[in-house]
């Protein structure tokens, strides 16, 4: 059985005087035991409301209109709140983006930490935790001395690590990290995605990784979804979303990014996300995809294209012909189109 | 160069962006409060402008055979010790109230912004004697501040003014500084500096700007406060007796024995109007102070 | 268009050297001591944010300089812009000095030949300023003729077309990447010889960066300008830079061109920074990093070498503190601050560009 089943998630924003947002429009993925899961991205597109609906986190506006969110089994869209919290931290637990929203300002880090494990675990001295909590911050590169610091005595890149042990305190079976790596500078976000790895072959956590860098997911996740307009576009393992894309928007995205190891030309895509107030019928990326056609105005179909390798696209054109094209900036100048 | 756009280069909407007035009163109307605050001021405004069209009677017209009476036909709101149309004296104690208050708003905006923003970006020495003033100024309490110089000089509403001009502003330009601040940190002003733009320009076409809508919000205020002022100090008898204000008209039902008499209509319309009038201020304020965030501007 | 701004000085076109230079360029902000300390007669700590920066730039160039935060990066462009003051060293425009007593003519015309674009589209214009009166106004402040027949043209090469349909609009209707061509048409509307791009993409969306550095390099070709391209991620300095240099505490540790300098770093942190930058392509897995910890506070720095204490490759010889002639190679194309290059053998290296 999969640790975490995500099925034909719908999630709604409800807006007082104006319509209503459809964040999330109908995504279905799978995270297994020990596997490590890229959920990439750019802004708007519902990668962050999928993982607030996980957590059960999601603000008073939003419903989950459609879908269900298997945990080990359990529904957690149908779990009264007490069995939430008992998962949450313990089974399933967060590494926020920005390391001050994870942590207390007024409590030292120690504290914190020993708080996570007296609350779930009883039984557990308050000595014991404070141990645990040294472990733990040796564990992601803090001096454990260090747990008498209030957060903001902490780098910004200790106060990550410290998040980081946070979340880890507990073992949980799932690690989801929001971005965990984006404001931090590249030596330290090596440091702390190579420690997150090893923490996790330890424990044989998955990961679940919400990111925009597809740089980052390449060298650290074994399977993506690439999320676009509230949808899912394609997912497969690395190797066949990198060498064996099937999606337009997938191919654009990589194409963005220059690499350190050969200077390419690096394609930019026009136009803007669509407006989810307003959804689209047909596929959402059809105002700046340079290969839509007329059919693209129909409800996206779901293609297998091998065992694990799924793509969401009308083909308009061959892949294999996308893939040719996709690398030269020109394919992507089209006629600016009206929103 | 290319002439195709192949950057995100989408042309901005063609349909016509609301100008920010429309934007203001929006703003505005989305709060209830803030809109019946509107309201209500306009209304009191109107009044002030045309209150000898609107009165009934002459204010000052005394009539000894018509005392304490009751509210009736006749006379709206009754008559006060000298028979004196109350109702009438009410329309005509809108306009101190707004002159008091209005030119206080004015003034508190002016002197309380140029003080904050000089403060705020130049720093150093100059912040410290203007933030030292300020403090001192703070120390300074109000009422009896008012009363001292009323007594030195005269009993005049210029004299009020002058209190009110000197002291009120100090609120205003603790926070205009503070503002003053936040803003001198922002790209767009170190781009105006590398531009070659002078320390005037920028804080007359940059900071400034962005500064204005927090003093005219505490301008608002300011307006409430100096209402309340010139009714407390006519109220404790160190305003002009030939005034016509709310607060001279409970002064003079105080001094009367309105209350004794159960000339209730003599207490209660003067009351009545002062706190109208300073509810009505608060909450346009606020009302607008709640869409007072950055996001007012970068909607 | 080939408008040339008319108050240019004829001067500096005839100069044949680099266009922006500088020499053990220093800046030091002194930190606040407290009451205690002060009455104690404690000296005072300085943050060494620039220590020591020579460097330079050619007209037509683009020079990426690379570095993690608290490097002092971004403190050293705004020192070559003339925002900040220098607490020591020198500066050279077109070969003409701007520290010290500097006549208020040659600042005017620096000013109006040096621009910067910053990093946050959504806070480096004025909210109340139309997109045309924002671009207008170095126009004004120099007193430039034609300021309408600029202002459109600017807009055009930052490729926002029709210019006309920006001019009447506020920064708040534009998206992060318009109002970042807004920026750029900003600081190029005078023509400047020298421009400086603090992180100019990194807060925007990752299909939007792409064309907006495509628009300032191709304007500093055709505009012929000394680019100096600040940025932590090097994937985009080897997109974008002809030469690179890598700073560190105050100082810079390693430079040459750009190809050169990724393919081969010969600096022990320039080597730990160029391995450490994920690749978008499968089959890479994350390293374990070569370094621990993080720089420490550019305030109290370490006897000798900056980047001795966390070095794997220290040896006694680092506490004699190196300057950028301790290694040079490709006929002084290449420096590193460092005395133990070819002593050590680096664990990652990438393949070279072709």
């Amino acid at each position: 059985m999969p640790l975490l089943e995500v099925n034909d998630l719908h999630v709604v924003y409800e807006r007082r005087s104006e319509p209503d947002v459809h964040a999330v429009r109908g995504v279905s993925f799978t995270v297994d035991e020990n596997q490590n899961f890229g959920l990439v991205g750019e802004s708007g597109c519902g990668k962050t409301t999928v993982v607030k609906a996980i957590l059960q986190a999601l603000p008073d506006n939003a419903r989950i209109t459609r879908g269900e969110i298997l945990f080990d089994g359990e529904d957690l869209t149908t779990l009264p709140r007490a069995r939430i919290d008992e998962i949450r931290w313990a089974d399933i637990s967060m590494i926020p983006q920005t390391a001050m929203a994870g942590l207390n300002p007024v409590y030292t880090i120690g504290r914190q930490i020993r708080e996570a494990i007296q609350t779930h675990r009883d039984g557990v001295s308050k000595a014991a935790a404070i141990e645990r909590a040294r472990e733990l911050l040796e564990l992601v590169g803090i001096d454990p001395d260090r747990v008498n610091s209030y957060p903001h005595e902490l780098s910004g890149g200790m106060r990550q690590r410290a998040v980081i042990a946070m979340s880890l305190v507990l073992d949980p079976r799932l690690i989801i990290a929001d971005e965990p790596t984006t404001a931090l500078d590249v030596i330290v976000q090596e440091q702390i995605l190579y420690r997150i790895g090893q923490l996790q072959q330890q424990l044989g956590s998955s990961m679940l990784l919400i990111t925009h860098d597809i740089s980052v997911v390449a060298e650290t996740c074994d399977k993506i979804a690439v999320m676009y307009g509230g949808e899912l576009m394609e997912t497969g393992s690395v190797e066949q979303l990198f060498e064996d894309s099937h999606h337009p928007y997938t191919l654009g995205l990589q194409n963005a990014f220059p690499s350190i190891d050969e200077r390419r030309e690096l394609v930019s895509i026009p136009g803007s996300p669509p407006n989810l107030a307003d959804p689209p019928s047909g596929c959402p990326f059809v105002p700046r995809c340079p290969f839509a056609t007329e059919e693209c105005g129909e409800p996206l179909p779901e293609i297998e294209v091998e065992e694990g390798h799924t793509t969401w696209c009308h083909e308009p054109m061959p892949f294999a012909e996308m893939r040719e094209v996709a690398g030269k900036r020109e394919t992507w100048i089209t006629e600016v189109t009206s929103e | 160069m290319s002439s195709e756009t192949t950057s995100d280069a989408r042309l901005p909407q063609e349909t016509e962006q609301p100008s920010r007035l429309e934007r203001t009163l929006a703003v505005l109307r989305s709060d209830r409060m803030g809109m019946a605050g509107l309201v209500i001021f306009t209304a009191l405004l109107f009044i002030a402008i045309f209150a000898p069209v609107l009165a009934p009677y002459d204010p000052t017209a005394t009539n000894y055979a018509a005392v304490f009476q009751a509210p009736s036909s006749q006379h709206l709101l009754g008559t006060d010790a000298s028979g004196r149309d109350i109702f009438s004296r009410l329309l005509y104690g809108t306009r101190p109230a707004f002159y008091v208050g209005l030119s206080s708003a004015f003034v508190v905006a002016i002197i309380g912004t140029a003080v904050g923003v000089v403060s705020g970006y130049y720093g150093g020495l100059v912040d410290e004697v203007l933030m030292r003033t300020v403090d001192f100024l703070y120390g300074v309490p109000f009422l009896p501040f008012v009363i001292m110089l009323v007594t030195l000089w005269e009993p005049s509403i210029f004299t009020l003014l002058i209190a009110l001009w000197l002291l009120l502003w100090r609120g205003t330009a603790r926070v205009v500084r503070s503002h003053t601040l936040t803003l001198k940190e922002k790209p767009f002003i170190k781009s105006a500096k590398a531009a070659g733009a002078s320390d005037f320009r920028i804080l007359v076409k940059h900071i400034t700007p962005n500064v204005l809508p927090l003093s005219f919000l505490y301008g608002s205020f300011a307006i409430g406060w100096a209402i309340l002022t010139e009714a407390n100090i006519s109220f404790l008898g160190f305003g002009d007796p030939t005034l016509i204000s709310w607060g001279q008209m409970l002064l003079e039902a105080k001094l009367r024995h309105a209350l004794i008499r159960d000339a209730w209509w003599w207490i209660i319309a003067p009351g009545f109007m002062i706190m109208i009038t300073i509810v009505s201020v608060f909450a346009i304020a606020r009302g607008y102070e709640e869409e007072l965030d950055p996001t007012l501007e970068d909607r | 268009m080939t408008a040339e701004v008319s108050s240019l000085d004829r001067a500096t076109e005839s100069y044949d050297g680099p266009v922006i230079e500088a020499d053990g360029l220093t800046k030091h902000f002194p930190m606040e001591s407290g009451l205690v300390s002060s009455l104690l007669g404690g000296e005072t700590r300085y943050v060494k944010a620039v220590d020591g920066v020579d460097l330079h730039i050619d007209s037509g160039e683009t020079v990426g300089l690379v570095g993690e935060s608290g490097c002092g990066k971004s403190t050293l462009g705004e020192v070559l812009i003339g925002l900040q003051e220098p607490t020591a060293g020198s500066i050279r425009f077109f070969g003409q000095e701007l520290t010290g007593d500097v006549p208020r003519d040659r600042m005017r015309k620096f000013r109006q030949n040096v621009q910067m674009v910053f990093q946050d589209p959504y806070e480096s214009t004025n909210p109340r300023f139309t997109i045309g009166q924002w671009i207008r106004e170095p126009l004004e402040i120099h007193d430039v003729p034609n300021k309408r027949e600029r202002v459109l043209t600017a807009l055009e090469r930052a490729e926002l077309s029709p210019g006309e349909a920006y001019l009447d609009q506020y920064p708040h209707q534009l998206s992060g990447g318009q109002r970042q061509r807004v920026s750029i048409a900003r600081a190029i509307v005078l023509e400047p010889k020298f421009i400086v791009a603090d992180e100019p993409v990194s807060m925007l969306d990752v299909s939007v960066r792409a064309s907006v550095l495509d628009t300032l390099q191709s304007l500093g070709r055709e505009l012929d300008m000394a680019v100096l391209y600040i940025s932590h991620d090097l994937s985009l300095i080897k997109q974008m830079c002809d030469r690179t240099m890598v700073m560190y505490l105050g100082k810079v540790v390693e430079s040459g061109p750009t190809d050169d300098l990724i393919g081969d770093p010969k600096h022990p942190y320039s080597q730990a920074l160029v391995d450490a930058v994920p690749v978008p392509k499968a089959g890479n897995r994350v390293n374990k990093p070569p370094l621990e910890g993080e720089p420490p506070d550019p305030v109290d720095l370490p006897e000798g070498c900056n980047f001795r204490p966390r070095c794997p490759y220290a040896t006694d010889v680092c506490y004699d503190e190196p300057t950028l002639d301790a290694w040079s190679a490709d006929g002084g194309a290449r420096h590193a601050s460092c005395h133990r290059v070819g002593d050590f053998d680096p664990a990652h290296i990438r393949a070279s560009d072709e």
